[in-house]
């Protein structure tokens, strides 16, 4: 297996390109910012309720930012990967080695992922820094669960926009796929549930209840994505750490889809499907 | 054992018809030139045995492996000079020879094959900058990494210039005595000629011939020409020579005479002049321009 070789070349590689430097400079600056905005301009509601932010509800509010911006980093370092290999003719370098298309595809990923890594921990680095400084009760276990989360959460759409580079053979059908993906599970995906929720109710909303059928099945569609699997996964860990109440609370007699660990595996099934039918793909097509 | 086996193998895209049952062999040790103009199908036949493209029909076997069910495993002792290929513009020539190695398993130093290939000044440089010629040089590196059984250079001379093809001849010569096949294409066949055991000549996706250089001359007959410089040319002479047998032109400039004939010809050639009374004061044979052998089997009909 080479998939180390290749992803070590795609990390040196992507690793000096310009773009992520600029990438690096914004996600430094937004995670900053969004500390900044969180903790003095519009702190959560329940903050003005106990008049305390706390690294649990500084989180919280991040997390609506952090849930756009990160996929948006992951997919403009990963887009490009196979499909632009495609494109210049390098790849033909890469298949002239002894390398499988397994090898190349998990090569991409892993390499791609380090680079994302990159990028996020000096951004979380800053944003920690301004954390630290802002928020009343600071505490350093949360705020680094909340960056591992994250990291797992940048680690899907670096799939995602791996998988879609592997699956076609134009950087510009790649980067549509990709985006397309995100704008789909950030957007569109709400509306959706909603959508299927309402045709499985025979096309109205009148009756849905919390925890019949339809209601969980609205729930179930609704943390299949991506991004409010991040969000619940995320909350979850923190509540973990912080020994919140509500941590016990969610937990219960409610079906397990509604537990908050499932977000994991959610965010697990996110990373391997994209990879295995991109490859799929790729396995099958003349280079 | 043949180093690459190719068995009626056929390929299209689309509605091209690429490969059309394209049998060849070529055997352990030997230097082959693959032929054919542009677009006749030697990347795609390269690209089977290589795996970037899968054939439709047929068998295509490497280093006695199956060219799709064991690609890795070929690729693990081939080293391939791809066409049209890029290369990591941030990387420096370092890092991509460390790269092949990596990925070859190899336990190679950089250095020396960047050394073998002239590019040992430009070990450090980004290959970003690098010129048309010194990409095909640090490609080549990369593909003597791990001292492969085989070599499959596809163009390789594209881009070089003179000096950089003729080292390029010297690299391929010193690894076929070392006992490593190599493979290489050209629309050119000046250029595999000085190299090349055996060639093979590719047209719209059929192999036309496989023979040595002599061989594809003797086929294509007709090929060599006799030019005899006499004292004066008897009056006759053109007439008298062109009745003989086997003789199938000639032409007469001042005191020297063309005489196109086959080479067991030659000497009765010169026979007939002597009786006629001229006095050959030289001779020597050309042989047909290559140009002419590759354009006689890629575009006449044969």
């Amino acid at each position: 297996m080479s998939w180390q070789a290749v992803a070590e070349k795609d990390f040196r590689d992507a690793l000096r390109s310009r773009l992520l430097i600029v990438l690096t400079v914004l996600f430094a600056l937004f995670s900053a910012g969004a500390a900044y905005v969180v903790t003095e301009i519009d702190p959560p509601q329940q903050a003005a309720f106990t008049g305390e932010v706390t690294t649990f509800l500084l989180i919280v509010g991040l997390l609506q930012a952090t849930a756009v911006f990160i996929p948006i980093v992951a997919i403009a370092v990963a887009y490009r990967s196979l499909a632009g290999e495609r494109e210049s003719g390098s790849l033909k370098l890469l298949m002239s080695l002894p390398n499988g298309r397994l090898d190349v595809v998990l090569g991409k990923f892993v390499g791609r992922s380090g680079v994302v890594a990159v990028a996020l921990f000096v951004g979380f680095a800053v944003g920690l820094v301004v954390t630290a400084s802002l928020a009343d009760a600071f505490s350093a276990p949360e705020y680094i669960a909340f960056v591992g989360v994250s990291m797992l959460f940048a680690f899907v759409f670096v799939a995602i926009a791996v998988g879609v580079s592997a699956f076609t053979a134009s950087t510009s059908r790649a980067a549509y796929g990709s985006f397309g993906l995100f704008v789909v599970f950030q957007f569109l995906w709400g509306v959706l549930a909603q959508g299927i929720a309402y045709a499985a109710n025979g096309f109205s909303f009148e009756g849905i209840e919390q925890g019949d059928t339809i209601f969980n099945l609205f729930q179930l569609i609704q943390i299949l994505s991506p991004t409010t699997a991040y969000q619940q996964g995320a909350r979850w860990v923190i509540r973990l750490i912080a020994e919140e109440q509500e941590a016990q609370q969610a937990a219960a007699d409610a079906p397990f889809f509604i537990q908050d660990w499932f977000g994991f595996i959610v965010l697990a099934v996110w990373i391997v499907v994209p990879l295995a039918v991109g490859y799929a793909r790729f396995e099958a097509s003349d280079l | 054992m043949a180093a690459i086996e190719l068995d009626g193998v056929e390929k299209s895209f689309g509605d091209v018809r690429a490969l059309r049952g394209v049998d060849l062999e070529v055997e352990d040790g030997e230097i082959f030139g693959f032929l054919g103009p542009n677009g006749a199908g030697k990347s795609t036949t390269i690209n089977v045995l290589l795996d970037f493209v899968r054939a439709d029909a047929g068998s295509v076997r490497v280093l006695g492996r199956d060219a799709r069910e064991d690609s890795v495993a070929v690729r693990e002792q081939t080293g391939v000079l791809p066409e049209g290929f890029d290369l990591y513009d941030r990387l420096t020539a370092r890092e991509h020879v460390a790269f092949a190695i990596d990925s070859k398993g190899a336990d190679d130093d950089p250095y020396p094959l960047l050394q073998r290939v002239g590019l040992q000044d430009a070990a450090e440089r980004k290959a970003g900058g690098f010129s048309t010629g010194m990409r095909q040089r640090l490609a080549l590196a990369m593909a003597l990494v791990g001292d492969p059984d085989l070599l499959i250079l596809d163009e390789p001379s594209s881009g070089l210039d003179p000096n950089g093809a003729r080292e390029l001849r010297e690299i391929v010569q010193q690894e076929a005595d070392d006992g490593t096949t190599v493979f290489f294409s050209s629309h050119i066949l000046g250029q595999v000629e000085a190299v090349c055991d055996r060639v093979g000549i590719i047209r719209e996706g059929e192999l036309v011939a496989v023979d040595t250089i002599e061989g594809l001359r003797e086929n294509v007959g007709g090929g060599s020409t006799l030019v005899v410089e006499v004292d004066s040319v008897p009056d006759d002479a053109e007439h008298k020579l062109k009745s003989l047998d086997g003789v199938s032109e000639v032409a007469v400039d001042g005191t020297t005479l063309r005489i196109t004939c086959e080479d067991d010809m030659k000497m009765e050639a010169i026979q007939e002049l002597e009786s006629q009374g001229a006095d050959v004061s030289d001779f020597s044979t050309e042989e047909a321009p290559l140009e002419d052998l590759f354009a006689a089997y890629t575009e006449d009909e044969k």
